[in-house]
């Protein structure tokens, strides 16, 4: 995957990729699903005694991932087992998980160790234990929250429950499966995840975590997010942590599809350490009406391979969204993240600040596509991407496209690409501080735009863990 | 049909073919690396029907004027070979009725210095493409500025090879597309040296229903430590159907290095309106102003020869009018 | 004892020799100031003291009796050494008020809590005449060049090292400004401390007396006074000093 296949398809793939789209290229299929079939697709609808109208919603995105081929753009997924995936799409969704804290690789437990995570939550993220109680917890949390008439529940349940909601706004206009191959496989094996619905006017008080379910199985690796915030309403989810997550699930294909209705606001953050064995190729997407704001809030801290574009579509007048971003990438791993905004309507704005950094061979790569469509007037975007190579073993790249089809907007984009200054390392050492303390102030300053977005116990944990793998990484 | 060259200090100008015979020219233009061209130089060098060489002697001073009015064929070729330790400045301007296929070279030695004016003024239905390859040798400098005036659909793809130690390149892209006109502009800086550095800064206004694309890339490779690159892609968007596609991109695969772009995508500002029209000035003129203003900025930074930068203001200045009439 | 002895100094920037073998004694209690045109050295000298990793450095330097040149640069910061940068770099996304607090921590020895340096700090900065919101900005993120100067003083005020060299602290600031940099040296000039300015004009000694006077030419010093050197340099401009030092 070169930077001349790059040239050809990177952008125009990503342009494709704008709603309602259908690419019609046919390189690199890959035949072998040996295993996925559409049998199977049909036993986990029947286990999960879902309507008629989930099932053929599975069965049709079955038909269109096998059609459809691996994008030739983008990391090197030409490893990517299908066929393997399959011992793990069990029909409860419960992922694949390690039989005993014994199997649990040597450096998760290190960095737990050095994270200071306690006992209890160590078992939980290796996927070995069950949810740590925090049963009471959740129970008032769940009644707080329902009194406002807030729906929070898995997906699974939303299905049953809440099925005009879910029918009305499940993969359709804002992920189809027709997207690319991933969403496809995750329309027809889709298991588990989170379905939020907020009324207009309620102002949810508090971030909701993912951990507030009490039915959560667990990491899930096609774990569907379906957020609808009403009217005027407020909302804030977080999903994940800095702290490694094992799973011997090696390929993710999770879907996010977020509504943020009239004058609504919502945050998604999102923060991913995942072992290196997973490849990590999400699709997350909201849509944004008039006067609405869409915070996109991520860490991408682990998995071998990621592939990630938040996008956000602006169709309402005076839509804004934000997009913050940290990727880090390690020995053996590859970040391919980025950010995609589609301008729809006049006056709206977006920014977007990405920070990587790489080190020990691994490769950080920023990806986005700001468009701005014809007709829409005062429109504003910026966009800031920098990136820290911290030795010649490692690679930085950066790839925005902008098209912009409107007089009237105001577009800026900068870039910056080099290691930590000796200048500013020097600087801070004049000030007393040893090397060490010098370069973890130097990092967390860079990283700060989006650490500060971060809930407090969030925030102390992802600087202490890029510190951690930052150690002795400057020469 | 050769060009009119008018050459003035120790150069000589010769056919490609002549070149080709010379074994130290014929080495410079035969070089491997040509295989890493881009597209439309590869395509037509191997339809040239005509290649023009320019050879300027190493240590001489040189300052060369070249035109070109109509084509030799489909597809020609012109090439500037500057010796070790050579300083001249080019200005080169067609001014072609049809659609044609160009190859250019631009080759420094070691430690030579050159400062190239291209102005492409070509008539209203042409459709050309050009490639460039450029290479500068250990500490040469090259200042190269860009113009596209006329045409219909302009194709052009340069390549600057920075593989030799120290190599200083400044590329410089001034243009102003108006109604029914296409620019595509493909750049890529390799970096494969240590301590080299390249600049590039590209700006362009589309009015009428034009569009403009640029995709800048810089590369910095393992090879390269040391390297200071930016780029800088400005679009002044004129009107409400013009489309501008602008893609920097940059790959660095060095830690020691300082890299860089930016870009930005404004249209005339209301304030800068205003302060000239409280000065009593016209409202379409004062948009002229500050186009001419938005390109002049470039051409004044670029700080080349005062004769060859002359000439392509007055032809911005013809085509601005064209877009701000005086009222 | 002196508290900054330098014998012989040679400091090189990759093969290129630039300060070329300077000895110097600066006793507690003292103002020295370094005066030369651009490319004298005076700058590298100063940040070849600091420890700048640019600089390979022969020759001898005790500070407070310690070899300095064998110590690590926050060590030296820790001793007591301070630099105010000609150019402060940026630090983006660390606060003004999280840096200094870490410096001085470092600088004491000991912890202090956030509130109770917040006092200290802002009492400093009032005596400065800074608008306490200074404090919460990016290290130098976005200052004008009269900001920085400012961020730098600052630190000298809170940080109160033995030794303070002001690398063209002076330069491009106006007569207010100046003036509050001196008053800040005088407060904090103690009979065990000394300051070190290098600096372009003679200006600054209008509000602070210098005890000595030195000339930087080529990487040496080519003359040492008093004050009244720095005046009659001021008056007669540096060609007069090249005539009357030539070539060593």
């Amino acid at each position: 995957m070169d930077e001349n296949v790059l040239k050809e398809y990177g952008r125009d793939a990503l342009l494709r990729d704008a709603p309602g789209s259908d690419s019609e290229l046919h390189v690199g299929y890959r035949a072998e699903h040996a295993g996925l079939t559409l049998e199977l697709v049909k036993e986990i609808s029947e286990v999960k005694e879902e309507p008629d109208w989930m099932r053929r919603h599975r069965i049709k995105s079955f038909e269109i991932f096998e059609k459809k081929p691996l994008p030739t753009w983008g990391p090197d997924l030409s490893h990517l087992d299908f066929s393997a995936i399959v011992g793990f799409v069990r029909p409860k969704g419960q992922g694949y998980k390690p039989n005993s804290w014994d199997e649990v690789p040597a450096e998760i437990k290190n960095t737990f160790e050095k994270l200071g995570i306690p006992e209890a939550e160590r078992k939980f993220l290796a996927g070995v234990g069950a949810q740590y109680d925090s049963e009471v917890l959740y129970k008032s949390l769940r009644s707080n929250i329902s009194d406002l008439g807030v729906i929070y529940t898995d997906m699974d349940s939303a299905v049953r429950e809440h099925p005009e909601l879910v029918k009305k706004y499940f993969m359709n206009r804002c992920v189809p499966a027709t997207d690319n191959k991933f969403a496809a496989l995750h329309g027809a094996f889709w298991s588990g995840g989170s379905f939020l619905y907020v009324p207009a006017g309620v102002k949810v008080p508090m971030p909701l975590q993912i951990y507030f379910m009490m039915n959560y199985p667990g990491f899930g690796q096609f774990e569907h997010t379906l957020i609808i915030a009403e009217e005027g309403s407020q909302v804030q989810y977080i999903e994940g942590c800095s702290a490694p997550h094992y799973t011997k699930d090696s390929m993710h294909a999770a879907v996010v599809e977020i509504f943020v209705q009239k004058g609504a606001r919502a945050r998604y953050t999102s923060i991913q350490n995942w072992s290196r064995n997973v490849y990590n190729l999400n699709t997350k997407r909201a849509i944004v009406q008039q006067d609405a704001v869409m915070e996109w809030v991520g860490g991408t801290l682990g998995s071998g391979v990621t592939m990630l574009y938040p996008c956000s579509i602006l169709v309402g007048r005076g839509a804004r969204a934000e997009h913050l971003n940290i990727a880090l990438a390690g020995e053996g791993q590859v970040k391919d993240t980025g950010a995609k905004v589609f301008h729809m309507a006049s006056n709206t704005s977006s920014k977007i600040v990405s920070k990587s950094i790489c080190k020990e061979g691994g490769v950080v790569r920023y990806r986005g596509l700001l468009s701005v469509g014809a007709h829409c007037t005062g429109v504003k975007s910026n966009v800031r991407c920098d990136s820290i190579i911290a030795d010649s073993k490692s690679k930085a790249e950066t790839v925005p496209v902008m098209d912009i089809r409107s007089k009237d907007a105001v577009i800026g984009h900068e870039a910056s690409v080099g290691r930590i200054s000796e200048e500013q390392l020097f600087y801070l050492m004049s000030r007393g501080m040893d090397a060490d303390e010098a370069l973890s102030l130097v990092v967390r300053g860079f990283i700060e735009p989006i650490v500060k977005e971060l809930p407090l116990e969030y925030a102390v944990e992802m600087n202490r863990l890029i510190e951690m793998e930052m150690e002795g990484s400057v020469g | 049909m050769k060009p009119e060259t008018t050459i003035e200090g120790n150069a000589r100008l010769l056919t490609y073919h002549e070149a080709l015979e010379d074994t130290a020219l014929g080495k410079i233009l035969s070089a491997e690396d040509v295989k890493n061209a881009p597209e439309g130089y590869r395509s037509a060098l191997a339809g040239m029907e005509e290649g023009t060489v320019i050879v300027v002697e190493p240590h001489a001073r040189a300052k060369i004027t070249v035109e070109r009015k109509s084509p030799p064929g489909r597809a020609f070729g012109t090439f500037f070979i500057f010796g070790e330790n050579s300083h001249s400045t080019v200005f080169y301007r067609t001014a072609l009725q049809e659609s044609t296929r160009e190859c250019r070279g631009i080759f420094l030695s070691k430690l030579a210095v050159a400062h190239c004016c291209f102005l492409q003024a070509d008539n209203e239905k042409a459709l050309s493409t050009v490639g460039l390859v450029a290479r500068l040798g250990e500490c040469s400098q090259l200042k190269f500025l860009n113009s596209n005036i006329g045409g219909n659909e302009k194709r052009d793809a340069f390549l600057f090879l920075q593989d030799r130690r120290a190599s200083r390149c400044e590329h410089f892209e001034a243009g102003l597309a108006r109604q029914g006109q296409k620019f595509f502009l493909d750049s890529d800086h390799l970096h494969t040296a240590p301590d080299t550095y390249s600049r590039s800064v590209f700006k362009y206004a589309t009015a009428g229903n034009s569009q403009v694309n640029v995709d800048g890339k810089v590369t910095i490779e393992q090879a390269a430590p040391g390297s200071d690159t930016h780029l800088l892609a400005k679009s002044l968007l004129l009107s409400e159907n013009s489309i501008s596609k602008v893609i920097p991109m940059l790959f660095v695969r060095n830690s020691d290095v300082a890299a860089g772009h930016g870009s930005s995508m404004t249209p005339l500002q209301d304030e800068e309106l205003f302060y000239l029209r409280s000065r009593g000035i016209g409202e379409s003129e004062s948009k002229l102003l500050v186009l001419q203003g938005f390109l002049r900025d470039l051409i004044s930074r670029s700080e080349m020869d005062a004769g060859a930068l002359g000439t392509l203001e007055a032809e911005l200045e013809k085509d601005a009018h064209s877009i701000f009439p005086r009222d | 004892m002196a508290l900054l002895e330098i014998k012989n100094l040679r400091a090189f920037a990759e093969d290129k020799e630039i300060v070329k073998g300077l000895s110097l004694a600066i006793n507690p209690g003292e103002v020295h100031v370094i005066m030369g045109q651009n490319g004298s050295g005076k700058s590298t000298l100063l940040n070849a003291l600091a420890g700048h990793p640019k600089y390979r450095v022969e020759g001898a330097a005790a500070f407070d009796g310690k070899d300095l040149l064998a110590m690590k640069p926050h060590e030296r910061a820790r001793a007591g050494l301070f630099l105010a940068f000609q150019h402060p770099n940026e630090v983006s996304g660390v606060t003004l008020s999280n840096f200094l607090r870490r410096a001085y921590v470092a600088r004491h020895g000991k912890e202090v809590s956030v509130a109770e340096f917040e006092k200290i700090l802002k009492g400093k900065m009032r005596d400065l005449g800074m608008e306490s919101s200074f404090a919460e900005r990016g290290v130098n993120e976005g200052f004008s060049g009269g900001e920085k100067k400012r961020s730098e003083i600052l630190q000298l005020a809170v940080l109160e090292p033995k030794v303070a060299m002001l690398d063209e602290l002076d330069s491009g600031l106006d007569v207010d400004a100046l003036g509050k940099i001196a008053e800040t040296l005088s407060s904090i000039r103690k009979p065990d401390t000394a300051v070190i300015i290098v600096t372009h004009y003679a200006r600054i000694l209008k509000n602070l007396k210098a005890d000595r006077v030195h000339v930087m030419r080529d990487g040496q010093i080519i003359a040492s006074g008093d004050g009244r050197l720095a005046l009659q340099l001021e008056e007669k401009g540096y060609s007069w000093i090249n005539a009357a030092a030539p070539a060593l």
